[in-house]
C-alpha cells in the first residue's frame, strides 16, 4: 500500500466516526496530534477498528498505545499492509 | 506518575467502603486461586507466593512499595516472621489503616517512591500492583514509560543488599478492545477510577528490568483476576443499600461499572495479571 493510499484510508476512517473532524483534518494536517484534533482514545481506537476491518488485518496491540499523531496511524498501516 | 491527589481518588473513598467488599485483610489485588475456593484463601495464597518470591523470613528486611492497607505487611510480619519491614504508599487513608493495625516491626509512611531515602538496605522487596501508577497514559503514548519503569528498578536496586529478592505483581494490558462499549468502559476505569495510571505490557517489564534485576520466574493469572473481580463485585452488590446510603449513588454505580468492566476485561483478554520472581543482579 502506498503512503497516499494509507493517508486516504485514515481520512476515510475518521470520516466514518466523525465527519466534522475529518473536514478539520484537511486543514490541520497529518502531523497533528490525534488528541489535539479532539479525538479521544476511544474514538482513536474506533478509527483503528474501521481501518483493520477494511484491510482485514489486526494491528499489533503493543503499537496501539503509542499512536500519537495521525501520521503514526499512516505509518502503522504501511508497516503491515503491503 | 499518578500524583497524590490521583492516588487518593482511587484509594481514599473510605476505608470502611473498601472493607465492605474486599477480603477481611483488605487485599486490593488479584488472589492466587490454585486449589482454593474462597477470596480469603486466595489472598493468603497470593501473599504466601510473594513471601517465597521475595525470600521473606526472620532477620530479613522487607520493603513493600505500594503497601495498600497493610495486608502484605501484616502477613509477612505475623506469619512469615519478618521483624523489620517498611511500607510506602501515597494514600493517607491506607497509611492510617496500616498504622492502626499496630504491626510489630513495621513502619509505614506516605511517600512517593521517588522521594524515598531509606536508612538501611533491604533483603526483600514486594510490590503488588503499584507499577500501574508509574506512567500516565500520556507518558506511554509519548514513549517515556520504559525509562520511567527502568528508573523504578534502578532505585530499588540501590536500596537493596546483594542477593536481594523481589516479588513483583502487575496488571497487564493485553488486547486493545475494538468494541466501542468496551473501549468506553475501559476509558472510564482508566480516567475516573484510576486517574494518572495505566497497566503495563509484559514486554515493558522485560525491557525495563535490565541491567538491575534478573527475571527468574513469570506466571500469568488472567483467570484468577477475573475470579477475584467477580467476587469483589458480588460482595459490593451485597452491600448495595449500605453503600448507596453512606457513600451515594454515584459511588455505587461507578464501582459496579468498574468491577463489571474488570470481570469482562480479564475474560476478553483485554487485561491479564503477571507475577514475577526477580533476583538482584549484583
Amino acid at each position: 500500500m502506498t503512503n497516499e493510499q494509507a493517508v486516504a484510508l485514515v481520512k476515510a476512517a475518521l470520516h466514518e466516526i466523525s465527519p466534522a473532524k475529518a473536514a478539520e483534518l484537511e486543514t490541520l494536517g497529518l502531523d497533528t496530534r490525534i488528541r489535539d484534533a479532539g479525538i479521544d482514545s476511544v474514538a482513536a481506537m474506533e478509527m483503528v477498528g474501521v481501518i483493520e476491518e477494511r484491510l482485514e488485518v489486526t494491528f499489533p496491540d503493543e503499537d496501539l498505545a503509542q499512536l500519537n499523531r495521525f501520521s503514526d496511524i499512516v505509518d502503522l498501516i504501511t508497516s503491515v499492509a503491503h | 506518575m499518578s500524583n497524590q491527589q490521583e492516588v487518593e481518588v482511587s484509594y481514599d473513598v473510605g476505608n470502611e467502603f473498601f472493607r465492605l467488599w474486599l477480603d477481611e485483610k483488605m487485599n486490593y489485588t488479584c488472589g492466587n486461586w490454585d486449589g482454593v475456593d474462597t477470596l480469603e484463601a486466595a489472598q493468603v495464597a497470593k501473599l504466601e507466593w510473594h513471601a517465597r518470591a521475595a525470600n521473606v523470613g526472620p532477620g530479613k528486611r522487607l520493603l513493600d512499595i505500594g503497601c495498600g492497607w497493610g495486608a502484605n505487611l501484616e502477613y509477612q510480619t505475623r506469619v512469615k516472621g519478618c521483624t523489620d519491614a517498611v511500607g510506602i504508599t501515597l494514600s493517607r487513608s491506607q497509611c492510617e489503616e496500616v498504622n492502626r493495625r499496630n504491626l510489630p516491626g513495621v513502619a509505614a509512611k506516605v511517600c512517593d517512591y521517588r522521594d524515598f531515602r531509606p536508612d538501611f538496605k533491604f533483603d526483600s522487596v514486594i510490590s503488588i500492583c503499584m507499577m500501574e501508577h508509574i506512567a500516565t497514559p500520556e507518558e506511554v503514548r509519548e514513549g517515556k514509560h520504559i525509562g520511567l519503569y527502568r528508573d523504578f528498578f534502578r532505585r530499588i536496586h540501590g536500596w537493596t543488599n546483594p542477593g536481594a529478592s523481589f516479588g513483583l505483581q502487575t496488571i497487564l494490558r493485553n488486547r486493545v478492545p475494538r468494541i466501542k462499549e468496551d473501549l468506553e468502559d475501559i476509558g472510564f476505569v482508566t480516567y475516573k477510577i484510576f486517574p494518572g495510571g495505566l497497566s503495563l505490557r509484559l514486554e515493558d517489564i522485560i525491557k525495563a528490568v535490565n541491567p538491575y534485576w534478573e527475571i527468574t520466574e513469570v506466571y500469568t493469572r488472567r483467570e484468577d483476576y477475573e475470579k477475584t473481580c467477580a467476587e469483589w463485585l458480588a460482595r459490593l452488590r451485597k452491600h448495595e443499600g449500605t453503600i448507596r446510603a453512606q457513600w451515594g449513588d454515584v459511588v455505587f454505580d461507578d464501582y459496579d461499572r468498574y468491577l463489571r468492566t474488570c470481570v469482562r476485561g480479564f475474560h476478553m483478554h483485554y487485561q491479564s495479571l503477571a507475577q514475577y520472581v526477580l533476583r538482584r543482579i549484583d
